[in-house]
């Protein structure tokens, strides 16, 4: 009987262990599109599920495996706002197996401005694409005094819901105040709040004067008449809102105060992208990112999304590195710590 | 009207296909499994469940998801009152006096008392959906900051109603959770705290790896140890139906009772921000401040079962009131059903009930009807459920001990969450031998940061006359003292009663 | 000495050590830690002074140490289990260190292998069935598993 059960033990672990053979990596330098196919690719999210880039991740990735002709398995990887996964896929083995959604723009600022346990270089990562990126939309209680930028320059005490000190929320508008060269006495940032929603909620409570979301996650709550939208922090106005002004439309400030706005504006248009680890093999990663921009042409894609209102804008990999290494790789460090010092210092 | 009545009833008569009650069956099955197994929340069975709903049409996803996340405290109830450990978050505070009552061999009827409160509650939830949407805004709108910081306040004073037998202990577990959730990085400052450069704290202390450590592992060594959880050994192995009948009848005995306490629940799950546990901790301070036998509160009083029971079922319905109406989550399920939202095409906001009012009303008939099916399957094995406690010890840690590792993996895929249920294993039986509060801890725990964050917002936003910034607040301070004194003051509402008839 | 003042203690050092790391935080940072460490430093120090005070209630540390020992020692069997099991699910991952362990646990606490081997494969099996296939979840690898395959 003991016999039995050994044997039965031995015959279970055997399996199991042989059974993953199916998943071994192959030698480098093959085909590439040989080499995808059948495979189980992963897909990270930095996020916990819920949230819009999972609802996006999920949305795509059948139609990237239909491309690679693999499987997708979408995998959330919360933690650290992102870092943790970051981290874990700079640091993996570089197979190209693995692949991450990102908000680039979070990615890139949170090594620029220092954060405690980035482990990576966000130049060394392969930029596989861009998915799409949303301006940002400064919004108002309904009956707010703010209506033109007059009555910001006029204002003696304005007040920002933020969630965090590195995040867009609170940030677009301190940079903007900078540009606008509002002097920081007239400010007070409010932090804490657990995420846009609830920084729009004290808005529209008047616990607070403004904050900024994305431009469709605005669209919601100004549709609904919860909070008015002020006016669009890009240089063209927004799809969602064509009646309310660009910032750039209104004024033109002098490059040496807009520069920090600039730089974070063009994060911003790398904003939802794809990444995968560094040192893998080029014509895998041509591959790959060949197959991203052909998924994001797929029209039933293109309808799935229009159906949920969700953008799609894409940008290739060769340009999102182009891009990176033009933007953010040419500015100094003196530019560089100027820039934290106005974000995480100057506005509280 | 007429049509208003139509759309009522077709909503409901299009929950009734074939197709629809069936994936309600599975939700609930889902929904009662997860809640059961401790460390497995309704949030993590909403997250294995999304996948699922993406060729569904909106209505029966719906239906699926919050059949599920409507029943997953009824499930946790019946871990919490037969082993001592919360199935889910909520649960906690049922086991204050939901354990004791199995250990003395009373199970069967704390279990029919938890069982009836929790469905009553869940429909008394739906009801208040129905009744507040139009009152929601303003009152969402009255809540800032300052007013919630003197909720969670209340909520903390808990601690003190809690502790009454051995207050010092009692007020130093709950400081001991309040620290335990300080540690983790702050967006204010934008530094990390007590993290000792470990990115696995960057996060903070995660609540699962923390009550399965607290809760779970001193139970299991209690049932490989000691064989059994049960201390009261006079009474036969059995659980007769009678008992169950008892605690079914106790929740009527005790109805106004659970009225007050269904009430807190929805109005705590109405305000986004501060979170159900609170709820229930505040329900069952209430119910133990409203009871004759106050004193003997911890020991095993029925009461102190329906409070919490009655309030974490009510709050789904009072937390569906914001996501569906403003389109901001009141809880973390409730953002991952907004996002499940936007995934089947939906666009959650102010504008939903107005577009989907059909969708709405079924929603509401789901979370009434879920919560009668699930709670009546359980009541309908509630003897053999309660058998559970009866069994040779080893038996269920054998099963038990693995589960629990498994829960606590499964929130974050990080080992390390199963290393820190073993640190907050050891500290819990150390808490457990020395008297020490372990749900005062959890709540410590559940509130420290969030009083902190709406401390310095309200600071920062009004100013530091915050506490009196407006009317609801000042009547919150108020109601702070008032309960603050509640036992001297309800002791001198005695004698000046008795002087006068005596 | 007596144990409850030995676990007392040693939440003591670790309150008091969180309140040296911290000294240097800034305000925000530090405000809510700064008044409730040294609050709970106050209360447990009360505490330990009671509990010496009080000389008859509480178990002193060698008759705690002779007790589990006494007791078969069964307390410290199930702690070695519990830690075994952790590091198997670390080097085997959970697949196989769930039903095995199982099957070693039931069999150690008297239970023939029959029953045991059954108990664990019926278990086990309708775990793996519905939360595997059904539901997708991902289960920890092992370091085994993880070290020949990725």
């Amino acid at each position: 009987m003991k016999k039995m059960i050994l044997m039965a033990l031995y015959v279970y672990l055997t399996v199991h262990f042989t059974g993953s053979f199916c998943n071994t990596p192959i030698a480098f330098g093959e085909d590439a599109a040989q080499f995808y196919k059948g495979k189980v690719v992963t897909f990270l999210v930095p996020y916990t599920p819920g949230g819009g880039t999972d609802a996006f991740a999920r949305m795509m990735a059948p139609f990237l495996g239909k491309y690679l002709d693999a499987t997708i398995v979408v995998q959330n990887q919360p933690g650290a706002g992102g870092i943790y996964a970051y981290n874990h896929l700079y640091n993996m083995k570089p197979d190209g197996l693995t692949m991450s959604i990102t908000d680039s723009a979070a990615l890139i600022l949170a090594s620029i401005l220092d954060e405690k346990g980035v482990d990576y270089d966000f130049r060394k990562f392969n930029w596989l694409g861009r998915l799409s990126w949303s301006s940002r939309v400064i919004l108002v209680a309904k009956n707010s005094p703010f209506r033109t930028l007059e009555d910001l320059m006029k204002a003696d005490k304005i007040k920002i819901a933020g969630t965090g000190k590195t995040d867009a929320t609170s940030q677009t508008i301190q940079l903007l105040f900078h540009s606008l060269n509002i002097p920081p006495e007239k400010v007070t940032t409010v932090l804490g709040y657990s995420g846009g929603k609830e920084a729009m909620m004290s808005v529209m409570q008047g616990e607070t004067d403004m904050t900024s979301l994305t431009e469709d996650t605005s669209y919601g709550f100004t549709k609904g008449g919860l909070v008015k939208a002020f006016l669009t922090v890009d240089t063209k106005r927004s799809k969602f809102f064509p009646e309310i002004p660009a910032f750039y439309e209104l004024t033109s400030p002098p490059e040496e105060r807009d520069w920090p706005l600039a730089a974070f504006l063009d994060l911003q248009r790398l904003r939802r992208g794809m990444i995968t680890s560094p040192n893998v093999p080029a014509d895998r990663v041509a591959f790959l990112r060949n197959a991203l921009a052909k998924s994001l042409k797929d029209q039933k894609l293109l309808d799935a999304a229009a159906k949920k209102k969700t953008l799609i804008d894409p940008l290739t990999g060769e340009e999102m590195e182009a891009l990176i290494k033009k933007k953010v790789g040419k500015l100094s460090d003196q530019q560089i710590a100027e820039f934290r010092d106005i974000s995480l210092k100057k506005y509280q | 009207m007429l049509d208003q009545l139509h759309l009522v009833s077709g909503s409901l008569f299009g929950l009734f296909t074939f197709y629809n009650l069936v994936l309600m069956l599975i939700g609930i099955a889902i929904g009662l499994v997860f809640g059961i197994i401790p460390g497995l929340s309704g949030l993590v069975a909403l997250t294995l469940m999304l996948p699922l709903i993406y060729d569904m049409d909106p209505n029966s996803a719906l239906i699926f998801l919050l059949s599920s996340h409507a029943v997953v405290t009824t499930g946790g109830s019946i871990s919490a009152i037969l082993l001592g450990i919360p199935g889910t978050e909520p649960n906690a505070a049922t086991i204050i006096d939901g354990f004791p009552m199995t250990q003395q061999g009373k199970g069967g009827r704390a279990l029919g008392a938890g069982l009836m409160a929790s469905m009553l509650g869940g429909f008394f939830g739906a009801l208040v959906l129905v009744f507040f949407i139009p009152i929601l805004l303003p009152i969402a709108l009255a809540f800032k900051s300052p007013e919630l910081f003197l909720l969670i306040i209340l909520g903390l004073l808990c601690i003190v109603i809690l502790s009454k037998g051995h207050l010092l202990k009692g007020i130093l577990s709950g400081v001991l959770g309040l620290i335990i959730s300080f540690v983790g990085y702050q967006g204010l400052t934008a530094m990390h705290r007590f993290t000792f450069g470990s990115l696995y704290l960057y996060d903070g202390i995660k609540l699962v790896p923390l009550g399965l450590g607290l809760f779970a592992i001193p139970v299991i060594i209690d049932l490989t140890a000691k064989g059994t959880i049960i201390t009261d050994k006079s009474e036969k192995n059995t659980v007769r139906q009678s008992e169950v009948w008892e605690g079914v009848k106790d929740v009527f005995r005790h109805f106004w009772l659970f009225l007050r306490c269904s009430a807190i629940g929805a109005w705590m799950g109405i305000l986004p921000g501060v979170g159900g546990t609170v709820a229930t901790f505040i329900a069952y301070g209430h119910a133990r401040a409203t009871s004759k036998n106050r004193d003997n509160f911890g020991n095993g009083e029925v009461e102190g079962v329906i409070g919490p029971e009655a309030a974490n079922n009510s709050k789904e319905g009072g937390a569906l009131l914001p996501t569906l109406v403003l389109g901001l989550p009141g809880s973390g399920a409730m953002a991952l059903l907004l996002g499940a939202f936007m995934l089947v095409g939906l666009d959650p906001g102010p504008l939903f009930l107005v577009t989907h009012m059909d969708i709405a009303l079924s929603m509401i008939w789901t979370l009434v009807i879920a919560n009668i099916i699930a709670a009546g399957i359980a009541l309908l094995y509630c003897r053999q459920l309660a058998k559970i406690a009866y069994l040779p010890g080893h038996i269920v840690a054998s099963f038990l001990l693995t589960l629990v590792f498994f829960g606590a993996y499964c929130s974050r895929a990080m080992f390390l969450d199963i290393v820190m249920v073993l640190v907050f294993g050891a500290i819990g039986y150390g808490m457990r031998a020395f008297n020490y509060n372990r749900p005062a801890v959890l709540l410590g725990f559940i509130l420290g940061r969030l009083a902190e964050k709406y401390f310095f917002i309200a600071l920062k936003a009004h100013g530091s006359l915050f506490l009196f910034s407006s009317p609801i607040a000042v009547a919150l301070d108020v109601l702070i003292v008032l309960v603050l004194f509640s036992d001297k003051l309800l002791d001198w509402i005695k004698k000046k009663r008795r002087r006068y008839e005596g | 000495m007596k144990v409850s003042t030995v676990f007392d203690g040693l939440i003591l050092l670790v309150l008091i050590s969180l309140l040296i790391i911290s000294k240097d935080y800034p305000f925000q940072l530090k405000l809510l830690p700064w008044i409730f460490i040294p609050l709970a430093i106050i209360l447990l120090s009360i505490q330990m002074v009671t509990d010496l005070r009080n000389k008859t209630a509480g178990t002193h540390l060698i008759e705690w140490v002779k007790a589990a020992k006494d007791s078969e020692g069964k307390y410290l069997k199930t702690v070695l289990w519990i830690l075994g099991l952790f590091v198997f699910l670390f080097i085997a991952g959970f697949m196989v260190a769930a039903p095995v362990f199982t099957v070693l646990f039931l069999r150690a606490n008297g239970e023939s292998w029959r029953y045991s081997v059954c108990l664990s494969a019926i278990g086990w099996g309708i775990f793996f069935a519905t939360f595997i296939y059904a539901l997708n979840v991902r289960l920890y690898e092992g370091k085994i598993y993880l070290y020949l395959f990725s």
